[in-house]
Formats: C-alpha cells, structure tokens, sequence
C-alpha cells in the first residue's frame, strides 16, 4: 500500500499575506524616534513601505549610492509618507536596536517620514516581505497597488543603479498623475528577511 | 559609531579575487576555478567546462531561481576568437528553508558546466578565461563574491583528466520516464500536478521562474489511483501569468526530472 507522504517543514507566510488590488494589512509598530506609528493614521495618502536591513548588501547598494534616499526625498516633497520597516528579529546577529537604527539611518542622510521596527516580524509576515529591499505601495484608500522589487537590475553593485528602471519611482508617477500602475508585481531581490 | 562606519564602507566594495593561471581563487567564504570534463581541447568538438564554486561549510550559493532571496551565480565568458559558451546547465538544487522563506541552492561545493564549443582550425593551447559573480550565504549573512578565472589546456583528444569523473557525478536533471504522463491544473490558491504512472514516494516541484511558486510552503503530495498528485501552491504575489509548470520535478536520491506542462485554468 503506497503511503500518503506530506512534506511538513517550515511554517509558511501566513495564507492571507498582502496581496496587489486588495486592503493593505494594517499594522501599529514602535517608532525608532516616537511612538506608535500605524498604517491607519496616513489614509488619504500614497503609503510607500521599504523593508530595510543595514547590514544586507543590498540595501547598502542603494543607500551607498544615495538612490533610496534621493526617492524617499523627491515623493516625500510631493507628499508620500514613505515608511521604512526593519522586521530582523531581535536576537539575530544583524538586529538594531531602536537608537541604533535612528542612528544608521541619520548616517545615510535618509529621509523616510517613519522608521520602524518590527522584531517580532508581524508586519513582515502580512506583507509577504521577503528580500530587502522589498518595496509596496498603498493608495489613499488603502488598498496595495504595488509589491516587489526596488527596480530591475538584480545585483549589489552601486553602479547598477544607473541604468535600472526604477519601478517604484515609475508607479509613484503613475499614481500621483491618477493613473494605475503599469508593473504592479515585480520580482524583489535582496536578502531575506531575518525573521 | 566610527569603527562600525568604516566596516560598512569597506563592506560596500565587492570582494573580487583573482589567482595565477588556473589555480582555484580563494575568498573569504568560497573558492572558485574552471575546471574542465578533459584535459585537453580538441579541435572541432565540444568541450564541458564548469565554475567549480565551493561554499565554505555552512554556507550555499544559488539556483538560477534562487527561490525567496538571493541572487544566481553569474559567469562571464572570455573566450578566445571563434570559441562560443552555451547557458549554464544547472544541477539539481536544494531547498533551503530560512525560516518562513526558502532558497533554492547548493551547499559546499557545485559545478557549474557550460558546452564551449571549440573551432576546427584552433591550434597550440587555448586559454579559457571567465569573470564568475555569485552570492554566497549562510543562514545570517550574504556576501557578493566574484574572482577573475582562468584556465589553459593543451590542443588535442586528450582524456577525461582529474575532473572527469567529477562531471560524470553531476546531477542534472533528466527527461521524465516515456511511461509519466503528466497533466497540471489550477485548483484555487494551487496547481495540482498529477503524475501517472509515477511511484515516487517524494517529489518536489522547483520552479524556474520566480513569482509562480510559493517557495516557502509545503507542496503536498498524495497517491492516487495510478500515481501521484503534487499539490504546490502557487505565490501570493504572482508575477506574470501562471500558465506552465517549467522546472524540475525532484525525487529522492538526487533523481529529478526537467518538466514543462501547460497549467489547465480552473474548472468553474
């Protein structure tokens, strides 16, 4: 008699992470300056979410370059709320603790309007995050109209930056010029996330 | 605050190593070197030439999808006029599980082969060069590595060499047996692959496409009346249309099998 074999390993994303077209999962998470920040309070507003390690070579492409931080200064100026989420786990080897994150990101010159920790990685697992760089975007109505890569140029090569196309730049535009968005699903690459 | 900085700047250069001719390229998580399935080159037939990649312990490089995260390794040909390299032919990989997520990829040490095909009038010794990138892990942290590979062998029929038997022992992925059938449907939030005529007790699906599969979930598997039926759910942040199963169907003992069935839609 042939057995019934199921492959029982690691527990998966939640079945109801994040998905494009539909409400963007809420989440309230600490600050690394003041406070509680939720999701709920910037309906009405394009919400960008940045998932961001400072220890990934990735993330170090970007921000060595200046080219996260240059987009988190041109669609803040237009009146995005960009909120960069940290989800390593406290504990891991790479985890920042509150100041120490504050400090990194002061460092780079970056300029979210949130930066925010999520040790336990709730936020993380809802939106399927899974590389950072990984980047979505939610419309005024809450709903996720963006979820994937930074841009298309799969590498930690600062000079790649030159070149690529920028796909959350290019549905940012779409998006305050009231259009829908081209490339709503793209490939993230990056590290993975240290749940 | 100072001390970190500068490890962070230093950290933003890629580790790039190169060696004298042809002896392997040490880093600081792996060694590399091209290594071929002869020892000689002889002229007008193709030659297998692979990136020897070897993760220290504990560590893995990728698939070329490398599931959830990371990047594939990448070889840059610099062949001498006339000489052409074919794709990578992929070995069959592992599933990495890291935490909820999962890579596809190998521990320790892999080769890489690619089919250089050698012109009929090349004469002498030939010098087959490379450029390899590849990313190498651990279940904490990720290094961008990539070494300047060389390698020079003599014109001629020559023999299998040191490496032959180490291209023998590669796994690669077959052509299913002529008695599967396979046929794939979309049934909700999976795609049900039914195999029949198939007895494996374990197989598992690796796409070579990212944004189809869920790699971080379990695929179940169960018999039915005259095989089995793989059930792999599919992402949940699909990119592009989800319309064939191409990848590799693995089973036990490193067998696997290469596979492209169109996935039927839903029935309503």
């Amino acid at each position: 008699m042939r057995r019934l074999v199921a492959l029982a390993l690691f527990a998966a994303l939640p079945a109801h992470a994040a998905t494009v077209g539909a409400p963007a999962p809420q989440f309230a998470l600490e600050s690394v300056s003041a406070g509680t920040v939720k999701l709920s309070q910037y309906r009405g507003k394009v919400v960008v979410l940045e998932w961001v390690n400072p220890e990934c070579p990735y993330v170090r492409k970007h921000y060595g370059s200046a080219n996260m931080q240059r987009l988190q200064k041109d669609t803040t100026a237009k009146g995005v709320i960009w909120i960069s989420i940290n989800s390593t786990r406290a504990g891991h080897a790479e985890y920042k603790k509150p100041a120490e994150m504050a400090a990194w990101m002061k460092q780079m010159k970056a300029a979210p309007s949130a930066t925010l920790l999520d040790p336990q990685g709730e936020a993380g697992r809802a939106y399927g995050a899974r590389t950072t760089p990984h980047m979505y975007i939610v419309d005024p109505k809450g709903v996720l109209v963006y979820a994937g890569g930074i841009d298309d140029k799969r590498s930690t090569d600062p000079e790649d930056v030159k070149g690529a196309k920028n796909y959350v730049r290019a549905a940012l535009d779409e998006l305050l010029a009231g259009k829908s968005v081209t490339s709503a699903s793209t490939s993230p690459y990056g590290c993975s996330v240290k749940y | 605050m100072k001390t970190r900085h500068v490890v962070l700047s230093a950290l933003l250069v890629a580790l790039t190593a190169c060696a004298p001719n042809g002896a392997p390229v040490k880093t600081e998580n792996a060694e590399a070197e091209l290594v071929a399935a002869r020892d000689a080159a002889e002229p007008g037939r193709p030659l297998l030439v692979a990136l020897r990649l070897k993760a220290k312990p504990g560590w893995h490089t990728y698939w070329r999808n490398p599931g959830d995260s990371g990047q594939p390794t990448s070889i840059e040909w610099r062949l001498p006029a006339g000489f052409t390299a074919g794709p990578i032919r992929w070995p069959v990989p592992r599933r990495l599980p890291i935490g909820p997520l999962a890579n596809y990829g190998y521990e320790g040490e892999v080769l890489l082969a690619s089919e250089i095909r050698v012109p009929a009038d090349v004469k002498g010794q030939v010098r087959i060069a490379a450029r390899a990138k590849w990313l190498v892990c651990d279940p904490e942290r990720c290094i961008p590595e990539s070494g300047e590979l060389s390698l020079a062998l003599p014109v001629g029929r020559g023999g299998p060499g040191k490496w032959g038997a180490a291209f023998e022992a590669i796994k690669l992925p077959q052509p299913p047996p002529a008695d599967w059938k396979l046929a794939a449907r979309r049934a909700g939030d999976r795609v049900l692959l039914e195999v029949t005529g198939c007895e494996e007790p374990s197989l598992y699906f690796f796409p070579y496409e990212e944004g189809k599969v869920e790699h971080g979930a379990t695929q179940g598997l169960e018999c039915t009346a005259n095989g089995v039926r793989v059930a792999i759910p599919v992402s949940r942040q699909p990119v592009g249309e989800f319309t064939r199963l191409a990848g590799i169907l693995a089973a036990r003992g490193g067998r696997a099998y290469e596979i492209d069935v169109p996935i039927a839609a839903a029935q309503k």
